[in-house]
C-alpha cells in the first residue's frame, strides 16, 4: 500500500479514537472548551489530510461535521444529543470507509450516495437550528 | 542546500510536504506544533519555514509573532499553509508576520 495512504488510515483512526474520548468526557463536563477544541482538531486533522487523496466524499463529510464543531466550540450553540448521533453516524461512516481504504485503496461505489446523505442530515440538522434561533429573537 | 522546517502536526501532511520538497531539493527538518518548531529553529539556520495554523500547544498564528520577536529567526520567510481559503484568515496570517498564504494541500506550482 501507499505509505502515505497507510499513514492516512493509521492518523484518521487515532482522531476518530480521540474524538470517541472527547465525546465520553463531555458528557461529564458538557461544554468544556478545552475539549471542544480537541474535537475540532480530530475532525479538522482528518479533513485537511484528506485532501492529499481522491476522495471527496470522506473529505466532504467531515467538513460538515468540523463546521457544526467549528460554531459550537465559538458559542454559537450548544452541543446537542441531536449533534452527538450526528457526529457518531459520521465518525461509524467515516470508519467504515477507513476500513474500504485499506482493504482496496478507494472508496465503495455508493460513497458519494451516503456522503450526500449525510451532509442533506447536516442541513436538515440547520434549518431545525436557524428556525429555533430566530423563534427565540 | 535549502534548509527548510516543516511545521505540522498531521503525520500525513507532514509526509506530503517532506516528499514535495526534498523533490524541490530542500533538506527538510519537521516539528510537530509551535513550541517544537522554536526549539529547533533557534540554532539552525533555517531558509524558510512552511507552517500549518491549527496546531495543538502553540498554533500557527503565535508561533509566527513570537518568531517576529527572536533576533535568530525574524528575517526567515514563513509560508503560512491551512484548510481555510477565508480572507480574514489570511489577514490574520500576514497580521502574525507571514510572507505567504497558501491553501492546503500546497501544490507544486504553488510553490
Amino acid at each position: 500500500m501507499d505509505p502515505m495512504l497507510e499513514s492516512f488510515i493509521q492518523e484518521s483512526r487515532e482522531n476518530l479514537e480521540a474524538a470517541g474520548h472527547c465525546f465520553l468526557e463531555l458528557e461529564k463536563k458538557p461544554g468544556d472548551v478545552e475539549l471542544l477544541n480537541d474535537l475540532f482538531r480530530s475532525m479538522h486533522t482528518i479533513k485537511g489530510s484528506s485532501g492529499l487523496f481522491d476522495i471527496p466524499a470522506l473529505t466532504r463529510v467531515v467538513h460538515a461535521a468540523e463546521d457544526v464543531l467549528d460554531i459550537v466550540r465559538s458559542g454559537g450553540m450548544e452541543l446537542t444529543p441531536e449533534h452527538i448521533d450526528l457526529f457518531l453516524d459520521c465518525m461509524d461512516q467515516v470508519g467504515a470507509w477507513l476500513d474500504d481504504l485499506e482493504t482496496s485503496a478507494s472508496l465503495p461505489k455508493d460513497a458519494e450516495a451516503k456522503g450526500q446523505a449525510s451532509l442533506r442530515s447536516h442541513e436538515r440538522f440547520w434549518d431545525i437550528q436557524v428556525h429555533q434561533n430566530r423563534f427565540d429573537l | 542546500m535549502k534548509k527548510i522546517l516543516i511545521v505540522d502536526d498531521a503525520v500525513t501532511v507532514r509526509m506530503y510536504h517532506r516528499q514535495l520538497m526534498e523533490s524541490m531539493g530542500f533538506e527538510v527538518t519537521e516539528a510537530e506544533n509551535g513550541i517544537e518548531a522554536l526549539e529547533k529553529g533557534i540554532g539552525e539556520d533555517f531558509d524558510l519555514f512552511l507552517v500549518d495554523v491549527n496546531m495543538p500547544k502553540k498554533d500557527g498564528y503565535r508561533l509566527v509573532e513570537e518568531m517576529r520577536q527572536v533576533p535568530e529567526l525574524q528575517a526567515i520567510p514563513v509560508m503560512m499553509i491551512s484548510t481555510e481559503e477565508d480572507d480574514l484568515d489570511k489577514q490574520k496570517a500576514y497580521m502574525a508576520g507571514a510572507n505567504f498564504y497558501i491553501v492546503k494541500p500546497a501544490k507544486p506550482d504553488e510553490l
